[in-house]
């Protein structure tokens, strides 16, 4: 019998060394080395395919979960992460010894025929690459969907959903001269990130086809691994220039670990360690969970590098990052109609900027977008689209509106409403939804000398009511609050506390704002001129103010 | 550029001024076209130049002598804000929260709305005294402080958010808050 073929590699920070007697393994073994085979001293993780079809014995063995059975230090896993593959797992010493046999089933080898890019991706996760993220996981590493780069001397990871074009970047850093680390997959350790080898996919590449379109192409030069100075997280933009901005480390650290949870390369790789970990009593168990240190370990790679957004790269993804720490932040859900206007739209989007990311979870439901929701995107806001709030009033989409925000104002800690009609809707909303705080801040006068009569009484009637199911009014001036309803009539009770009638309860500027509404009845207002003696004063700008009040 | 903002109401200012004042409006909305007629049917199309819609106002704004605004209503505009932060003294109309930022004969000149008449004559007031602007520019910056700014927006709203966190039954009475 001739000797195995040995193909070595070097992925995730550890050695791995392939044994096959087979053309056909060896050719496969070689391609995941994406044209970069070693030949190292040491093995870390020594993976033997053999060709023997034939059922590995699981006798005398525990079952862990369907296809996968354990005796405290060997696993054996049928169909491995849907591959084909059945693994037999045994931690040998400071080594991790895989077995590997290919029994297809018929819709396993139907699938591979239909899509071959898939099968050999899945192929290569459970025989080589999922392995060795394991091992690595055992020595304290976490996966991570980034991509790697030195640059001008710089050590630089790129993070980013997947599809938001971590690669073309990356492209075009090793055309101007960078050293790139992995394209697509990494380890890290709090420190520093060690690529997961695999041949490079992009549009121009001339090797197997691949889903997305995309064609692969081995390496020409490659980092094992660099120490993360900066994090530049991509973002999709609808601008045509690109745009970098600081960007807040925890806000950083929760596209990184989102990313990696959506990331599809790993969707089988938690439950696959979660197996082994099961197993073997090593590595990352279930309770702790993978995300856990996943993002225990980004908390420290967060203290080293100075995290940057790009503005013209991907898109956000919507919803929450690790389940680690969600309740520890408020959850600050801010309403507004249009985000097109640099007024209201601009102050809602700042002041969700400038919040402490790591005390709130801002997020932003809005009706509709513009140069405002761009920011708030560049800056990691989650944003939330219900187009039913920028129509006109209009009861059917006013309903379909309110039924939404409920829904979604559930488990809010704030909501923070904006402008007349996200005010309204949001307020009934956040009320109905129990949330622990309503906030309506008032930016355009709503109503207005220059309305009809009968709208204005019923915006202001509308608002009288509303008014009591809020606890707080914000205004960013002194002057809107004068013949503001809720702002003239005494302050009412917690919306949800039923025992406080009657109580008042002033706070801030209240005092203030009652003088400016005595000051406003009268003519006197702040506005006012004083006494029309300011020096320098036109006659006609000076009468015209003192009936201004 | 709509109702709310009265732009016929400024040109018509701008058309009665003698001094032959330039007058800039940058912004765009439905009133564009009807403004655009204004202009030529008044044959001041050397003298106002409707820009459209800018991403470039921090650069186009210390160029301006005024920043005139003739608004028929208005919250507390941050294009005053911005003109103040820059340097530029503002007549405008005493509308709604204007008058927060705006002190007429100290940090600026305001008129009421609906009055080209009296805008005009504010305008020229102004123009004709760079002496005043200076002073009211100056005033209106010092009193501006920090109180629009970004980081104590965000602060003030955190302190707002606390209270928030223990729930229902924890929370305080409604409270009215002045921000900025």
């Amino acid at each position: 019998m001739t000797a195995p073929t040995r193909i070595g590699s070097r992925t995730a920070g550890v050695d791995v060394a392939v044994y096959t007697r087979s053309r056909q393994w060896t050719a496969f073994a070689r391609e995941t080395c994406a044209g970069l085979e070693t030949d190292p001293e040491t093995e870390d993780v020594r993976v033997t395919v053999e060709e023997n079809r034939s059922r590995f014995s699981h006798e005398h063995m525990q079952p862990l979960t369907r296809g996968a059975w354990s005796d405290g230090s060997v696993v054996v896993m049928e169909d491995a992460c849907a591959s084909g593959v059945d693994l037999r797992v045994r931690v040998a010493g400071e080594r991790l010894e895989v077995t590997a046999r290919h029994r297809p089933g018929w819709s396993t080898r139907a699938l591979a025929r239909a899509a071959p890019g898939r099968g050999t991706l899945l192929l290569r996760s459970a025989i080589v690459q999922y392995p060795a993220l394991w091992w690595a996981g055992v020595a304290g590493a976490v996966p991570l969907h980034v991509s790697g780069v030195r640059i001008g001397g710089q050590d630089v990871v790129l993070a980013g959903p997947g599809g938001v074009g971590k690669s073309t970047l990356l492209e075009g850093a090793v055309a101007s001269g960078g050293l790139p680390v992995s394209d697509n997959l990494c380890v890290g350790d709090g420190v520093s990130v060690h690529g997961l080898l695999e041949p490079v996919r992009s549009d121009g590449g001339a090797g197997r086809r691949m889903p997305h379109g995309r064609r692969e192409s081995p390496w020409v030069q490659r980092l094992d691994g660099l120490t993360v100075e900066r994090i530049l997280v991509l973002r999709r933009g609808t601008g045509l220039r690109a745009v970098v901005t600081p960007m807040h480390p925890a806000s950083a650290a929760r596209v990184l670990t989102a990313g990696t949870y959506a990331a599809g390369e790993l969707r089988r790789y938690w439950a696959f360690a979660a197996t082994l970990a099961l197993g073997t009593g090593l590595g990352p168990a279930p309770a702790a969970g993978p995300g856990r240190r996943a993002a225990l370990s980004l908390r420290a790679l967060r203290r080293r590098p100075s995290p940057v957004d790009t503005g013209d790269q991907g898109r956000r993804p919507a919803g929450g990052g690790p389940p680690p720490g969600r309740r520890a932040r408020a959850r600050a859900m801010t309403i507004e109609s249009f985000m097109s206007s640099p007024a209201a739209g601009g102050v809602a989007v700042r002041g969700a900027i400038n919040l402490d990311p790591t005390e709130f979870h801002s997020i932003l439901v809005v009706g509709a977008g513009g140069a405002q929701l761009d920011l708030a995107r560049a800056h990691g806001i989650d944003v939330v689209l219900v187009p039913q709030l920028v129509s006109p009033i209009s009861p059917r989409d006013d309903a379909v509106a309110l039924t939404r925000l409920t829904h979604l104002l559930r488990g809010a800690d704030v909501v923070h409403t904006h402008s007349a009609k996200a005010g309204v809707l949001g307020r009934v909303a956040g009320y109905r939804a129990g949330a622990g705080r309503l906030v309506h801040t008032l930016h355009g006068f709503p109503f207005h000398d220059f309305q009809r009569p009968t709208t204005r009484r019923t915006y202001i009637g509308v608002e009288r009511r509303l008014s009591r199911i809020r606890h707080v009014s914000c205004h960013r001036d002194r002057g809107r609050r004068r013949g503001h309803p809720s702002w003239n009539r005494p302050p009412g009770p917690d919306p949800h506390d039923r025992s406080v009638r009657g109580r008042r309860h002033g706070h801030g500027n209240a005092g203030e704002s009652a003088r400016g509404a005595g000051a406003a009845r009268s003519g006197r207002g702040r506005g006012g001129c004083r006494d029309g003696r300011a020096d320098g004063l036109p006659e006609g700008a000076r009468g015209a103010h003192r009936g201004s009040g | 550029m709509d109702y709310q903002k009265a732009p016929e109401v400024l040109i018509a200012a701008v058309a009665s001024m003698r001094c032959g004042a330039v007058l800039v409006w940058v912004g765009d909305g439905p009133l564009m076209d009807d403004a655009r007629r204004q202009v030529g049917r008044l044959g001041l199309e050397g003298r106002i130049h409707l820009l459209g819609e800018r991403c470039d106002v921090p650069h186009i704004l210390p160029a301006f002598d005024i920043f005139a605004m003739a608004s028929r209503y208005e919250g507390l505009p941050c294009a005053i804000v911005e003109a103040q932060r820059c340097g530029i003294p503002v007549v405008a109309t005493t509308v709604n929260g204007v008058p927060d930022v705006v002190s007429p004969g100290e940090s600026g000149l305001l008129v009421p709305p609906e009055r080209p008449d009296l805008l005009a004559l504010a305008l020229e007031h102004a123009l004709a005294r760079p002496d005043l602007r200076e002073a009211w520019a100056q005033e209106a910056r010092s009193r501006l402080g920090d109180r629009y700014d970004a980081t104590r927006l965000g602060g003030i709203l955190a302190d707002i958010y606390r209270g928030g966190r223990a729930g229902h039954a924890d929370l305080p009475l409604a409270r009215r808050v002045g921000h900025g």
